[in-house]
């Protein structure tokens, strides 16, 4: 009986969608279920579930609403007036306004994502108790004001509670109140965390089951056994090792998916050392990996070659003519040479301290396969892997590196916010973590972000993106190898309705099970 | 090894084991008191104080401080920000002033507080005991009672086809890494006969009451402790068997026998009796170990226990959380090392009359 309620699958009497779903991700425990301005993956996981955005981004690159009922652009694109849902209530009871949302943007958003049109911000006022305009100093594009309505950490957060407060140390932020359609309940830390249904929530009949538990599995082996023997619901980002996933997707009890958007995986140049600040050489390393292996061998076929900093996956602005990096270790040499590092008998062109992050095996694999593809070359490479902790101080605060495996330098939508955090002069801030490792500067393509920030005709925001890649391309300060797409493992009783981009980071009020 | 274990001990006392004579003097129990304290006094405090210096700058010693890694998981860049936290947490300070600081707040029994678990560390930690006990109390029994009982059939016919078979499993289980030894273990159990469950102490979400909350437990405990149990059953055997054949070589097991015992009376109540010292010694030796061991276990088993916390906290650099883990595990495993004095004392008196 105990056996039987592990992975939830208590029907009340009288059937339907009622019961519980135990869901895990790859992602470990959060520092605390909310963090402001993201945090990562794993309070990105928990957060969405309690609180809201505006609006949600949807896998076919459209918008629908969410807190806001629906918004407008003026037609000089200077000004966004935003009509917000009526009766809605926050989780402690106290109703949600015109009042939340105008502090959020200014107290929250403003201060935690840089590089977005918000950077033109004039005023936020509120119109009515459901009613809020949003002005800028300079014309926005339409997508861009989309997408800053649906982004990842861009939630509405309850004013009451969070107004005139520090905002990263808010013990709210460990039991979160939002207005989405589970509430926090309890989180037991090193194990697990429970919300129970909303039963005021705005969409009615929504959600469709009465608890959602999230559990933490320290070790994805036996995180992978437990959705075979039913302890586990779901599982997002990841949740079994690659090796495990095709026996998984033999298990006729599961359904293992990917999310489109591929997690982008290169090499980071630490563009201030003195051998890889030279182009000539970073293109020669670029030459020298062949993506096809990685992507075979470490990623087993599940990662596919990456092109540039468009991902293959971004149906907005991919272009398959773009330059890229074919495997050529003739080419490598041939460049190495000219470079003035010339093969030399029993020496070495030069030594190369190569960095794998490592928070995943796949990183450390990788670095492993890059170490050798350079020795080849004549180059002598050291490869160090530390944990989590050390590779984000080593690429991000101390820049300790020569050449990084690591992921970043990709996008598979928009361009703004992304690229001009990684690859802008704006970008290089030490201590922020998947900003610009690189410490890439270069004022012609800062120029053209900002070009690209403010552009609203569609054909122009495409060519004067094409052009930022092919700069970036031609530089090489980060290039992703590989695109490595999330998976996401179910039981095939658990039904997913949502048409959102990153099922992840849905709220999952829609999801049921039978 | 042996020199220390002959010397007396506050428990050392046959008496108070065996209980027949003993006679509760107010001046006998104060006798018996002033000795523990002695003993704790002159053994257990330097010791700790050794064990919590060592650790204290290992741990400092390690890159990545507590504060650039919570920094960077909250996306902190503000320098002002940081300065503060680092002030906050005490890490503005030398190292030794902090150390001291430490000692100080130890010995007040304040851990410290934990970022990270976002409680006090002695509350962590207090919460997550039972756990691990409940897994090594379970394990040990299972490596213990499987140990000793392979060793004493291997020793009863030395150099046969059973011994051999017995001590290639042994040597197998002790080999195999415990984390791997666990997956099979899941694999089999778990996977493909769906018996039990393979990962948390209880069923998250359940309500089965008392009776059926402690068989939820033990329905969960039974993989993890027979993980754990397993690698370490083979060192029992190893150690069984040769204490078993070396006590039958003694005088005394032939005149047992020249008195027309069976051998089945001859093997369990004169050779295993005195088999039993060695065992009793690793015992005390492995607890350290199966504490230890407890992290891949309870990693592999998702088991909310000492293991994981600590592990956690290593990840995260929760510094005041690895430390107080540790001091608390070594104060375990030296209280429990007590007790196994006081065992000997019980098993064998010539020891106290030493």
């Amino acid at each position: 009986m105990a056996l039987a309620a592990c992975g939830g699958g208590e029907k009340a009497a009288g059937g339907g969608n009622v019961g519980s779903l135990t869901a895990t991700t790859g992602y470990p425990e959060p520092h605390t279920m909310f963090a402001p301005g993201g945090g990562g993956g794993g309070p990105g996981f928990t957060g969405s579930k309690v609180l809201e955005r505006l609006a949600r981004y949807n896998r076919d690159q459209t918008f629908s609403p969410v807190l806001a009922e629906s918004w407008s652009i003026a037609p000089d694109h200077r000004s966004v007036t935003l009509n917000l849902r009526s009766n809605v209530t926050w989780h402690d009871g106290k109703p949600f306004t015109s009042e939340d949302v105008v502090w959020t943007i200014k107290a929250y958003w403003k201060p935690f994502f840089p590089q977005t049109i918000l950077d033109f911000l004039a005023g936020v006022e509120a119109t009515g108790p459901l009613g809020v305009v949003v002005r800028f100093d300079r014309p926005v594009p339409e997508f861009s004001v989309g997408y800053l309505l649906s982004d990842g950490a861009n939630y509405i957060l309850p004013k009451h509670l969070y107004a005139g407060t520090d905002l990263l140390l808010n013990p709210v932020n460990n039991a979160p109140v939002g207005t989405g359609p589970w509430k926090f309940s309890q989180w037991v830390r090193g194990s697990h965390a429970e919300f129970v249904k909303n039963p005021t929530y705005w969409i009615p009949g929504q959600p469709k089951l009465d608890k959602l538990i999230v559990r933490w599995w320290r070790e994805p082996a036996s995180r992978a056994a437990a959705f075979e023997t039913g302890q586990l619901d779901i599982g997002v980002h990841n949740p079994a090792p690659l090796g495990d996933l095709k026996r998984l997707q033999a298990n006729p009890q599961l359904s293992v998916s990917f999310e489109d958007q591929g997690a982008p995986l290169g090499l980071h140049f630490n563009t201030r050392n003195p051998v890889v600040s030279d182009p000539r050489v970073r293109r020669a390393l670029l030459h020298a990996v062949d993506r096809d292996f990685i992507s075979r061998t470490v990623y087993y076929g599940y990662a596919k070659p990456a092109a540039g900093p468009i991902l293959t996956s971004n149906r907005l602005y991919f272009d398959p003519d773009i330059p890229k990096y074919p495997f050529d270790p003739a080419l490598a040499d041939r460049l190495l040479t000219e470079a003035g590092y010339p093969r030399r008998a029993g020496a070495e062109r030069f030594k190369l301290n190569l960095l794998a992050s490592g928070w995943s095996e796949e990183n450390g694999k990788s670095g492993a396969y890059l170490k050798q593809a350079f020795e080849d070359l004549g180059i002598a490479t050291t490869l160090r892997v530390p944990d989590r902790a050390n590779s984000l101080k080593a690429l991000y605060t101390d820049y300790d590196f020569d050449v990084a495996y690591s992921q970043g330098g990709g996008t598979y939508n928009d361009p703004i916010p992304d690229l001009p955090l990684v690859f802008g002069t704006a970008g290089i801030k030490k201590g922020l973590i998947f900003r610009n490792s690189a410490r890439y500067s270069n004022p012609e393509l800062d120029a053209i972000f900002d070009q690209i920030k403010q552009e609203v005709d569609p054909a122009r925001r495409k060519a004067e993106t094409l052009n930022a890649a092919r700069i970036i391309l031609r530089d090489a300060p980060i290039v992703p190898l590989v695109e490595w797409p999330t998976h996401i493992i179910q039981k095939t009783s658990v039904k997913i309705a949502s048409n959102a981009a990153s099922i992840a980071t849905d709220s999952w009020g829609d999801i049921s099970k039978s | 090894m042996a020199g220390k274990r002959t010397l007396p001990t506050p428990f050392s006392d046959p008496l108070r084991f065996e209980g027949a004579t003993r006679t509760s003097t107010a001046s006998r129990g104060l006798n018996v008191a002033r000795r523990v304290g002695l003993r704790l006094l002159t053994h257990v405090l330097p010791l700790m104080l050794v064990i919590i210096t060592s650790t204290f700058f290992l741990i400092h010693s390690a890159p990545g401080s507590f504060v650039e890694i919570m920094s960077s998981e909250m996306q902190i860049s503000d320098q002002a920000m940081i300065d503060r936290l680092t002030v906050t947490y005490g890490l503005d300070q030398p190292l030794w002033i902090q150390w001291l600081r430490y000692l100080q707040a130890i010995a007040q029994f304040d851990l410290g507080f934990s970022y990270r678990q976002n409680m006090p560390v002695l509350e962590a930690i207090l919460h997550h005991l039972p756990a691990t006990l409940i897994l090594m109390v379970t394990g040990l029994l299972v490596a213990l009672i499987s140990g000793v009982a392979a060793g004493v059939l291997a020793a009863s016919r030395p150099n046969s086809t059973l011994d051999r078979v017995l001590s290639l499993a042994g040597v197998f289980l002790f080999a195999a890494p415990g984390f791997w030894l666990g997956i099979m273990l899941i694999v089999l159990f778990g996977v493909v006969l769906g018996w039990l469950p393979i990962g948390d102490m209880r069923t998250i979400g359940g309500d089965f009451g008392f009776v059926g909350g402690v068989l939820d437990v033990a329905k969960h405990l039974i993989l993890p402790a027979v993980a754990m149990g397993l690698h370490q059953s083979a060192i029992y055997l190893r150690v069984t068997r040769a204490a078993m054949i070396e006590a039958a070589a003694a005088d005394y097991v032939k005149t047992a026998r020249a008195k027309g015992l069976s051998e089945q009376a001859v093997a369990l109540r004169h050779v295993f009796r005195n088999a039993l010292l060695p065992i009793v010694t690793v015992l005390g030796l492995q607890f350290a170990t199966v504490f230890s061991g407890s992290v891949v276990v309870e990693a592999v088993f998702n088991w909310p226990g000492i293991g994981s916390l600590l592990y956690d906290a290593v990840v995260a650099r929760d510094y005041p959380m690895v430390l107080g883990v540790i001091i608390l595990s070594a104060l375990v495993v030296i209280l429990v090392n007590l007790v196994i004095d006081a065992l000997y004392a019980w098993l064998d008196p010539r020891i106290a009359l030493d």
